[in-house]
């Protein structure tokens, strides 16, 4: 363990797995952030944050927020203010028919067919109330399930959500 | 109730970018504080997706959604696994409830009976609805494929089967199959009930617990089909399927 990760442990406290998983948490909202403020790159612009933040950290920064989660935000909102200024100097031109130009994802080398394949597969995978539950609320929308289930709206959001990503993940995975 | 209500209408303005810059950052470094709201934004957004798969946006929040989300490579994939969930689960109905209209006679009498505006409103909600109906499927014909998944035996007999709409636009028609037991590879034919080949190829090999069979839009027009597959080890029949395609 080198010395910035001793530091970012130190930070997060506890259990090297609860440091890891607090780590890994962390991460997922810095993606998000950027993806949110629509950023071009936001796997870079995560991983600059956390680079920037542990060198601060290990060159001896002091943590004053009551949660250490706030540093990186801090870190992350400069960055991302230096971004903005860098795109409105060297913008790049939006395609007139973006809708259909815009570059295929990344597939692993899946055609359509088989990406759908794949879908069925990871379905398949979930315990059948899971499967139930994801495919009926998008397609019904919460309102029915809900009240079948007697459950709040956000209860049911959050839960399908959970279903999405296990889903997202296999997916991921298999690619 | 109004708390969470503003809750939910607060998520949505910060995931179309509709937020001023000090309530944003302020909203940001909640979510970076609390491992829950993070959540309930990543919830929330999924809720969005789906409400614009099933048409459910107004113009104003459809177009900037589509803006944000169908340019961005990483939300356009989001999109694309929510309104495959959709696709899996529910093919027809949207489409078919939306796009039926008043005939002439109803609205002659509803004329007549001096109703013709709430008519005109109700009209206009229709249109507003097909419109988000079309767009669905305009959704799907991006991908230029849309995936039929056939009855595991043949359902004889009109209405019997689920009878699919493809929207307009769909090159490709995927027929996702249960693998049979007999191992592949398949020899595939796609027939009419009386028996004509429309469609047939060979080496068709699973993927996981599924087949794939790609057919070109042009070669099922709307009707009754059957699909067959035979073992190319031995030749032996493997199994059988059916669907329908509405017209």
């Amino acid at each position: 363990m080198n010395s910035a990760e001793r530091a970012a442990f130190k930070i997060f406290g506890g259990e090297p797995k609860q440091a890891e998983e607090q780590f890994r948490v962390l991460r997922q909202k810095l993606l998000c952030f950027f993806e949110w403020n629509r950023c071009s790159s936001p796997e870079d612009l995560a991983h600059e944050t956390i680079c920037r933040a542990l060198r601060r950290i290990a060159e001896g920064a002091e943590i004053y927020a009551d949660n250490p989660q706030s540093y990186f935000f801090g870190v992350a909102r400069n960055l991302l203010l230096e971004e903005w200024k860098r795109s409105a100097s060297d913008p790049l031109p939006m395609p007139e028919n973006f809708e259909v130009e815009v570059p295929a994802e990344d597939t692993g080398g899946l055609s359509p067919l088989e990406r759908k394949m794949l879908l069925g597969e990871g379905l398949r995978r979930l315990p059948p109330e899971e499967s139930y539950l994801i495919l009926r609320y998008f397609s019904d929308g919460p309102e029915p399930l809900c009240t079948q289930l007697n459950m709040s709206h956000n209860a049911m959001r959050i839960r399908v959500h959970r279903i999405r990503k296990k889903l997202e993940q296999y997916l991921i995975q298999r690619r | 109730m109004g708390a969470v209500d503003s809750g939910a209408e607060r998520r949505v303005r910060y995931l179309l970018d509709r937020m001023g810059k000090s309530e944003r950052e302020a909203f940001e470094r909640n979510y970076f504080e609390n491992d829950a709201l993070f959540e309930e934004v990543a919830a929330a957004e999924d809720d969005l997706i789906a409400s614009y798969l099933r048409g459910e946006l107004g113009f104003w929040t459809r177009r900037r959604f589509r803006r944000l989300y169908l340019s961005d490579p990483r939300r356009r994939k989001r999109v694309e696994l929510v309104s495959g969930l959709i696709d899996v689960a529910r093919p027809l109905a949207v489409e078919q409830s939306a796009l039926r209209r008043p005939s002439r006679v109803v609205l002659a009498a509803a004329y007549a009976a001096g109703i013709l505006l709430p008519c005109i409103v109700a009209g206009w909600a229709l249109v507003r609805e097909k419109r988000a109906v079309v767009e669905i499927a305009e959704l799907r014909a991006v991908e230029q494929t849309f995936t039929i998944v056939p009855e595991t035996e043949l359902l004889r007999g009109p209405g019997r089967a689920v009878r699919w709409r493809v929207p307009p636009g769909v090159r490709t028609i995927t027929l996702h199959l249960s693998r049979p037991e007999q191992a592949g590879p398949y020899t595939a034919r796609v027939l009419t009930p009386e028996g004509t080949v429309v469609w047939a190829t060979q080496g068709l090999r699973d993927i996981g617990a599924d087949l794939g069979l790609s057919v070109s839009a042009s070669a099922l027009p709307p009707g009754d089909y059957i699909v067959f597959l035979e073992s190319e080890n031995g030749g032996a029949r493997a199994a059988e399927y059916s669907f329908s395609i509405a017209r």
